[in-house]
């Protein structure tokens, strides 16, 4: 046996100065590295979507903040849960995330309702939002750019058509199908394409800049003028928004803390390998896990802020505080072709069909990168909750041709094209940022999980990585999660009382807690199902000491 | 004749923690019935090293200094939960053993049987009461010099390439052995000389259609086999920031449960591909395994009707 055995420091990672011993077995990989996880954070974040909602919601909702100090202080705060959702997943890997952290450290009952509503249910809601991104801030406004630029008639007619609820629903049911397609194609092909996506959406962003700053103010306005076929409408466009109440606000400290929960719309998914990834555990694994989410955070704040400066200095912060305005308020003041996200506005800087077509192009990838991304992530939890027979296991089972969870897959886009539906169809689309807050809920449970892991998992924290880490005699691991659960929690608040973020309405708050009640009360009548056919199903979630 | 409750556990690999657990479940859940599948024994001995008063180890990529007898000894005990092995040792006796592999072996083999014996002695002296049967086998990681001493063991039952009778009448044949692995691992055969050795056991089933088997290796493309894809110098395959799954299940297991349809298969080897499958009429489980975690992952079996209920469980 003495091949078998491997000198001190060759550890289990290949790490140097490691002094333990291992001998000949399976599983002794080398760990993949911050800079793959790194990749698959910042990809997996919907930036554009981000942007397009920050640039627009955020002057509405809070007039005076100032865009790139609130995604600073977005990053700082997003940070401690970035680290505490690393620290969780380098204790528990490959172990389903959220939906493990919590129903073995808090309750099972709130880890099913809180994660088969926010992360499945709303999940499928955001398919949904995804296809009307296509429609509505990819496909509509710039084939409504390109006809205009160019006097195409049918592409000026496409894009209307695009727009339209009977356009969104068409498309997001080809979009539905094509993501469907690569997702039971494999997770080698999903890769492929979510990497051409990246490139695509990042292209898009350079093209932004470039075009920001190649046209100055001057040229936006004379560029917006000029598109709207209408001289002085620039100015008309301010004028009408101060007539309708609008007043642009001087600087404030108060209405920048409002960027976060917008922001976080989109920046929170940086944190997603974590809790998606991850074969062994090691220190190493947390170092590499904590850089890769907070790494990815950071460079999507950077993205966005660049993005934020260029704009308000070209396009001028009071004429984007008074189209948001009108688009909100009183859209019948506000005559474009298309919806007023940044996309369009920046469309209009160039006559060149190539450029525009390469902005577009970022929108368009962003849609399909939330239909992929989100329908992966979705299928992985079903798989979690059917590992426990929280779901109905013939769910998670793997096609033997494919290697791929297809019933997972094609469940969840059946919940899609549910909400696909009622999303175009009814008012829901009213309610688009309460995902944001049922995905709020899902942190705060993690949160109350990464607190109380070093007192109700007392063996498994000690084994851990983060065992290693305290601040003043308490665990890092219970700061950086209270930090972060506070941070959610007045993120909560914004969107509970504020009603320009549209979730402050009867309407809205009864169905994001209808679904979560819906969802906890589904567990305990399948708990009792499952007793009625031979099945003990607290077991899968029972302390037995291991004394 | 008692309904059976069983529960079967794999792939503990030396972990205290997740072994004890197991142990104390079969008072918890009633259990009569306990089945260890393999991959007994741990993977790496960590050196306690004294020095100048102080006591240094490496935990898990971190360099842990203690100072008293009574935090060394929750020290060694933190890492034995999760499945390694300790030994002390000054600077000079470290620096003796990195130059000398064969010390490092010895070390190895005598903490796996100490381990291992230590574990049998633990279920005879909790369960021996009680009633509950246990068996167990080793996996494709356990070296063989183990058996000598597990084999005949008063109290577990070692059931590797064996065939025993459960209480109710219903065979369960059990075998430790994987197919080939990247690492060489103590225990391998090749597809065909698996088949080969599976199908002797068979021959010898009374009613194998009603049989259990405790076949390590799960059959391949099952779900139940789903690893991370290696590169030839063993680091993980990367594409798009994700690892890449890929089935590394036996064939020929595959393909013998397919012809010879037992009520039950269960299996382990791949950690993180926990599932219940169906292939064809047969069963087939891999509870996974999360002993570095000091998880306890397992699978709790009861037949009603002549149909296996099997649920997934972790503690």
């Amino acid at each position: 046996m003495t091949e078998n055995t491997r000198a001190a420091g060759m550890a289990l990672e290949g790490g140097r100065g490691r002094a333990v011993f291992t001998r000949q077995s399976t599983g002794l990989v080398r760990l993949m590295g911050a800079r793959d996880t790194l990749l698959y954070n910042t990809m997996i974040t919907t930036i554009i979507l981000g942007a397009a909602l920050i640039f627009l919601a955020v002057p509405y909702a809070f007039p005076g903040a100032n865009i790139p100090l609130g995604l600073l202080i977005t990053g700082v705060l997003g940070t401690t849960m970035m680290v505490a959702y690393a620290m969780l997943a380098s204790a528990m890997p490959r172990s389903g995330g959220d939906y493990v952290f919590q129903s073995r450290l808090v309750h099972p009952a709130m880890a099913t309702g809180l994660i088969m509503s926010g992360y499945m249910i709303w999940l499928a809601f955001w398919e949904a939002l995804g296809g009307w991104l296509l429609a509505v801030m990819a496909l509509s406004p710039f084939a409504a750019a390109l006809g205009i630029q160019h006097h195409v008639s049918w592409l000026v007619s496409f894009g209307t058509w695009a727009g339209s609820a009977m356009g969104i629903s068409i498309i997001t049911l080809i979009a539905f199908a094509v993501a469907l397609a690569v997702l039971i194609r494999g997770a080698r092909l999903y890769r492929k394409v979510q990497s051409a996506l990246w490139a695509l959406i990042l292209l898009s962003f350079v093209v932004t800049w470039i075009l920001l700053l190649a046209r100055g103010h001057a040229g936006f306005v004379s560029a917006f003028n000029s598109f709207t076929g209408k001289p002085g409408y620039y100015q008309q466009v301010i004028n009408a928004a101060a007539g309708a109440g609008y007043g642009h606000s001087p600087f404030s400290l108060a209405a920048t803390f409002g960027v976060a929960p917008v922001a976080w719309t989109a920046l929170a998914w940086a944190m997603w390998s974590v809790v998606t990834s991850g074969e062994l555990k090691n220190a190493k694994r947390l170092r590499s896990m904590s850089l890769s989410s907070v790494g990815a955070l950071w460079i999507n704040v950077i993205i966005i802020a660049i993005t934020a400066i260029l704009i308000f200095q070209v396009i001028g912060s009071q004429f984007l505080g008074s189209v948001a305005y009108l688009y909100y308020a009183d859209p019948s003041k506000l005559v474009l072709p298309a919806a007023p996200y940044f996309g369009l506005l920046v469309a209009m800087l160039t006559a060149n069909p190539l450029i525009t077509i390469l902005l577009a192009l970022g929108f368009i990838a962003t849609g399909i990168q939330i239909l992929i991304g989100m329908a992966w992530g979705g299928s992985r939890l079903i798989l979690a909750l059917s590992l426990d027979r929280v779901l109905p296991p013939s769910l998670s089972a793997v096609n033997s041709r494919l290697h791929t969870p297809v019933r997972a897959l094609a469940f969840f886009f059946a919940m899609s094209i549910a909400w696909t539906f009622l999303y175009n169809e009814t008012s829901v689309s009213h309610y688009t940022l309460a995902v944001t807050l049922a995905s709020m809920l899902v942190y705060l449970g993690t949160m109350l999980a990464a607190i109380v892991f070093p007192y109700r998992a007392r063996e498994i924290y000690k084994a851990s990585p983060a065992a290693a880490y305290k601040v003043f005699g308490l665990p890092l691991i219970t700061v950086l999660g209270s930090i972060a659960f506070i941070f959610n929690a007045v993120m909560a608040v914004y969107y509970l009382t504020n009603s320009k973020l549209f979730v402050n309405d009867p309407a809205s708050e009864a169905l994001i807690g209808g679904i979560l009640a819906a969802c906890v009360l589904y567990y305990y009548g399948r708990r009792f199902w499952l007793k009625r056919a031979g099945y003990e199903p607290d077991m899968a979630f029972t302390t037995i000491p291991p004394e | 004749m008692a309904e059976m409750r069983a529960l079967f556990a794999t792939d503990l690999h030396g972990s205290e923690a997740a072994f004890r657990k197991f142990v104390n479940a079969a008072a918890k859940f009633n259990i009569n019935l306990l089945i260890l599948g393999g991959d007994l024994t741990g993977k790496t001995l960590v050196p306690i090293v004294h020095r100048n008063g102080a006591y240094r180890a490496d935990v898990m990529g971190n360099e842990v200094e203690v100072h008293t007898e009574s935090e060394r000894a929750e020290l060694e005990h933190t890492l034995r939960l999760s499945g390694q092995y300790t030994f002390r040792c000054d600077p000079d006796e470290l620096e003796f053993m990195q130059a000398n592999p064969a010390e490092v072996d010895t070390r190895f083999e005598q903490a796996m049987t100490a381990s291992v014996t230590s574990w049998f002695e633990l279920a005879a002296d909790r369960l021996g009461g009680r009633q509950t049967r246990v068996l167990a086998m080793p996996g494709n990681d356990d070296p063989w010099h183990i058996d000598e001493k597990l084999r005949d063991d008063d109290y577990v039952e070692w059931v590797d390439d064996r065939i025993v009778t459960l209480d109710d009448g219903t065979e369960l044949m059990g075998f430790g052995a994987s197919n080939q692995t990247p690492w060489a691992s103590p225990r391998e055969y090749a597809e065909d000389e698996l088949t080969t050795r599976l199908r002797a056991l068979i021959e010898r089933l009374e009613r194998p259609e009603q049989s259990i088997w405790d076949v390590h290796v799960p059959p391949a493309d099952s779900g139940l086999d789903t690893a991370v894809k290696l590169t030839e110098d063993l680091r993980v395959v990367i594409e798009g920031g994700q690892t890449v799954p890929t089935p590394v299940g036996s064939p020929a297991v595959r393909s013998l449960i397919e012809e010879v349809q037992p009520l039950l298969t269960l299996h382990g080897h791949i950690h993180e591909s926990p599932g219940v499958v169906k292939l064809g009429r047969t069963t087939a489980v891999n509870p996974g395994s999360e002993y570095t975690e000091g998880i306890l992952r397992a699978a709790f079996i009861t037949v009603r009707k002549g149909k296996p209920i099997v649920q997934l469980m972790s503690a």
